[in-house]
């Protein structure tokens, strides 16, 4: 279905494609779908952002990248293709050794991911000992430097902290260690600043950017918050009850974007007063009947065709939509 | 600072155990009788019960009397047992040695089985061994220990007879590495019926600790840097399931002496447990509120221990009461 | 819109320390100062904002304004009356808080209608299912008599956040205090809670007081804004100066740190105005407790406190650099 999109790259530039993929949670005997038909691509040196609100599936999508999901997940369909290898195929030990060495992961509320018991350094130089075969000594100067490169104050006094004795930013800055040490290809972020304050938002933003800028590491952001996106991504995929509503060049979401999902949410992230009228705030899964498109029943431009599953609209050079309105466009 | 942290541990052991020697010469004090007219034989005369009284201390006011005992506890004399006509430290001190043998390889057997169990069971859950791990925890910590003991005796000593049925050494004990092989012979079924009970605890505290642990999201970052779940389960879950571990044994310690009472009474075993049954029985009050006392400072002493362990284990704790 | 003579809120010289203990044995106690001596007033109709980061000092302030915790020193007054003296009862329908983290804010084992009719039920006033549900169908919770026999596990953030409201508003008070009404909700059920809160403004006339760290809320529903570091207030004025032309060096670094939603300036990602982390409120810098991350600090920052001055109407700033580029700049 999407593969027109993929064969359009050059494949030498595409680091992780992500195809068709489908996942379920089962509770007890049921099985509640989480995400659904999702692919997107992420070219090498690239920032994609996956963006939606509770439920929409984005973390879940993220977490089947490197094989994390919860024991009750299961991807039902889909390729997860990262450099040419399909990651849903892969072995344990193949897995393993593509965490922490070519894929990194940065979690929202930092001070949770690292073991309280462990001084924050060891918790670097640990991922470093585990893919390089270096010795520990090395390794933790290799730690340190890490730590400084995160513009951590102190590096050498840091290192030998415990978690509980960072602060949020600091604590982040230590996992984003954690997840770079190895100098992955990918790093995924899910929420990388949620909790944060403002001042430190910033810093850890500079921070992703200028790895991204001086490594060429790609980053796949997951946010709730489209300024968040606006600072740092180059493409925005936006997620909505499982499934992909809109993909597209930053600059093509913020300045035209075209799902009435896409506009919903700039309008709320300025929190501004024109806001589209909208319907109570069902949680989304709710709504996420098996057919027809899952926005309908809070979407202000409905009509008959929207029972009918939305197709893969393409509307220009790479961006793309899942809305009937614009079914005479392409 | 570690030593500050100690130092306070220590002062509130001290107010425990001082609580407890309050407590025992109240228990003396309330007991019904005269110790003057039990001291003195029923038929005494009022001259020798003067005479006793006064040698006793026993006509000085109460608060002399208090301070009087709580030098001499303080100073370790904790008087003299009637029934064995020596020092209660003295009495104590012989039948120790069995005991802290008994109670040392029963809880080391039990803490360090429970916590291999107890990971055995959480590399796997739900599967097959950890089902059959968690019902024989069950099954053994739901045995009393009377019983347990008593079936061990009647199942391996009398209908196979493979072990003695009581005591600590033969009745013509053999000589040199033998001796200690013949101990440990006699110590087998009293060990098992002591650490049985508590191993079930221990094992499935160890597994429901891991698999919290595990389930934690410094474990999804483990994960995430490519560590196996047997890395994991080593290096991150083990410690952080430990802290509950290490509580436990600690405040444990009581348990683990009335269990031991049981065990040595079932086991004629020669230790502090049966030496406390014989002070009731011949109301030595002297001897067992010495025992009192010196139970009451093992146990202040293992908490203090679990407590001090806690901290060099966990930091936040070490950090919550001071820089 | 002034009604009475005295202000709806009157706060003078408000502090509040908590001591930190250290240890048994350690003699020095220490202090962490979370409020350290602030005084501002708020007018019946005149929403306001207490702008900040964590550990800034607003969450303790808007607890000592509902009387959930007593202040160190200092006074509160409501309408001219000193908090102390204010009826238990009648305090409730002057000051009602409606909290950050709605889930921990409810009772999880009351259900929604047990919790909505408790206000009612503390002021002995007549209440059955009809006043709950119309009290439902406000917040926007329809059908409401589906939500009564609800406990709070089984709604939605927004519907929690919802719930509170309700709740605080049951008894229309003249002050609600807000601690981050909106955070850790969805963008799009935001908006809808700012349309509540917007609404039951226009209908009860209730004044808001709200502590936020998200400047986009605080821009459209408050006419005045006061910005806290470190317990004390920096800077203090009508919104649209506070935000649109800010003194104080720290207004500037937090405006300057806020997502731009524009792909093509991208400056506050590039450019962060500031770094480090917000002291230790244990031992904060001497004289200017933003001087040690402030870029435009001076030795005299370290001696001396600043103080509130005007700096424009009704516009009050404290910081000694740009109040002397103010009169210098006055003088020509």
């Amino acid at each position: 279905m999407t593969l027109t999109m993929i064969e359009r790259k050059n494949s030498s530039k595409l680091l992780l494609s992500v195809q068709n993929l489908k996942i379920q949670y089962r509770k007890k005997n049921e099985y509640i779908e989480a995400v659904e038909d999702v692919s997107f691509n992420i070219d090498r040196g690239k920032v994609v952002a996956l963006v939606g609100e509770s439920g929409s599936g984005k973390t879940t999508t993220a977490l089947a990248i490197p094989n994390l999901l919860p024991a009750n997940a299961i991807i039902k369909e889909g390729v997860i293709l990262y450099k040419g290898k399909n990651l849903i195929q892969a072995t344990h030990e193949e897995l393993r050794a593509i965490r922490g060495k070519e894929i990194g992961m940065v979690f929202q509320d930092p001070t949770s991911f690292l073991d309280p018991l462990m001084r924050v350094g060891d918790q670097v130089a640990e991922v470093i000992v585990k893919h390089e075969s270096i010795k520990k000594k090395e390794a933790i100067l290799k730690a340190k430097n890490i730590l400084e490169k995160m513009r951590v104050t102190e590096p050498e006094r840091i290192y030998y902290y415990y978690p509980h004795q960072l602060s949020g930013g600091m604590a982040q800055r230590v996992v984003i260690g954690m997840a770079i040490a190895c100098q992955p290809s990918l790093l995924i972020a899910d929420e990388p600043t949620s909790n944060l304050d403002l001042t430190v938002q910033a810093q850890i933003l500079n921070l992703l950017k200028a790895l991204n800028h001086e490594l060429g590491m790609s980053i796949l952001l997951i946010s709730h918050d489209l300024g968040v996106v606006s600072g740092i991504a180059d493409r925005v995929v936006i997620m909505y009850a499982g499934r992909i509503m809109e993909e597209g060049d930053v600059h093509s979401i913020f300045k035209n974007p075209r799902h009435p999902y896409t506009r919903a949410l700039l309008v709320a992230s300025e929190l501004g007063e024109d806001m589209v009228k909208q319907q109570n705030d069902f949680p989304s899964d709710l709504l996420s009947s098996s057919s027809g498109c899952c926005y309908r029943h809070k979407c202000p431009y409905v009509m008959e065709r929207c029972k009918e599953n939305p197709i893969e609209i393409l509307l220009d050079q790479d961006s793309r939509v899942y809305c009937w309105l614009y079914s005479n466009e392409s | 600072m570690i030593w500050r942290f100690i130092i306070k541990r220590v002062a509130l052991s001290f107010i425990t155990v001082l609580t407890v020697v309050l407590l025992s010469f109240m228990i003396i004090k309330l007991a019904p009788g005269d110790p003057a007219v039990l001291l003195a034989g029923a038929g005494a005369t009022p001259e020798y019960l003067k005479a006793v009284r006064e040698a006793y201390g026993l006509n000085l006011p109460i608060t002399q009397q208090l301070t009087i005992y709580l030098t001499s506890v303080l100073t370790g004399n904790l008087g003299h047992s009637i029934t064995y006509s020596r020092t209660v430290i003295d009495v104590i001190l012989g039948r120790l040695i069995p005991t802290v043998l008994l109670a040392t390889t029963s809880s080391i057997i039990a803490i360090a089985g429970g916590i291999f169990l107890g990971l055995f069971s959480a590399a796997k859950p739900n599967s097959l061994r950890d089902e059959l791990i968690n019902i024989s925890s069950l099954v053994l910590f739901s045995i009393p220990v009377f019983w347990l003991g008593l079936f061990m005796i009647l199942a391996f000593a009398v209908n196979i007879p493979l072990f003695p049925t009581g005591g600590m050494a033969s009745t013509t004990p053999p000589t040199g590495l033998y001796a200690i092989l013949d101990v440990v012979w006699h110590m087998v079924l009293p060990v098992a019926t002591l650490s049985a009970v508590f191993f079930g605890i221990y094992a499935r505290l160890t597994r429901g600790g891991l698999l919290q642990a595990l389930s934690m999201n410094y474990s999804v970052a483990a994960r995430a840097k490519g560590l196996s779940e047997r890395e994991i389960l080593y290096h991150h879950a083990l410690r952080n399931s430990l802290l509950p571990i290490i509580s436990l044994a600690g405040t444990q310690i009581n348990l683990i002496i009335g269990a031991l009472v049981l065990v040595e009474n079932i086991f004629s075993w020669p230790g502090l447990g049966t030496l406390i049954v014989q002070g009731f029985l011949h109301r030595d009050y002297p001897l067992t509120t010495g025992l009192l006392i010196f139970f009451a400072i093992i146990t202040a002493l293992m908490n203090l221990f679990a407590d001090i362990l806690n901290a060099i284990v966990d930091p936040r704790i070490r950090s919550s009461v001071g820089e | 819109m002034k009604v009475s003579n005295s202000p709806l809120l009157s706060v003078k010289e408000l502090v509040k320390y908590f001591p930190v203990k250290r240890s048994m044995f350690s003699r020095s106690v220490k202090f962490l100062k979370a409020v350290d001596g602030v005084s501002f007033e708020v007018w019946q109709g005149e929403n306001i904002a207490i702008v900040g980061e964590s550990g800034c000092g607003k969450t303790t302030l808007g607890r000592m304004l509902c009387g959930i915790i007593p202040p160190t020193k200092g006074t509160i007054e409501y309408e001219g009356e000193p908090m102390s003296k204010v009826d238990k009862k009648q305090f409730v329908s002057v000051v009602q808080p409606i909290f950050q983290d709605p889930y921990s804010a409810l009772n999880p084992v009351m259900n929604v209608r047990q919790i909505l009719s408790k206000p009612f039920k503390l002021h002995d006033i007549d209440f059955n299912d009809e006043t709950l549900c119309s009290l439902l169908e406000q917040v926007g919770l329809s059908p409401p008599r589906s939500f009564l026999k609800r406990y709070p596990h089984q709604l939605s953030g927004g519907q929690r956040q919802r719930i509170v409201i309700a709740r605080a508003l049951a008894l229309n008070p003249k002050l609600a205090v807000c601690d981050e009404p909106v955070s850790g909700l969805d963008p799009t059920v935001q908006i809808l809670i700012l349309n509540l809160l917007r609404k039951f403004q226009q209908m009860y006339r209730t004044t808001y007081l709200i502590i936020s760290h998200d400047i986009r809320l605080v821009k459209s529903i408050c006419q005045r804004t006061m910005v806290m570091y470190l317990g004390k207030i920096v800077e203090v004025g009508p919104t649209g100066d506070v935000l649109q032309r800010p003194f104080h060096p720290y207004t500037k670094s937090l405006l300057q740190s806020f997502p731009s939603r524009d792909p093509d300036d991208t400056s506050w990602v590039d450019n962060p105005p500031i770094f480090g982390d917000v002291p230790s409120a244990i031992d904060p810098p001497s004289g200017c407790g933003f001087r040690t991350r402030c870029p435009l600090a001076v030795e005299e920052c370290a001696l001396k406190n600043p103080t509130l001055t005007t700096c424009g109407p009704n516009h009050y700033v404290a910081c000694h650099v740009v109040l002397d580029g103010l009169k210098v700049g006055g003088s020509h």
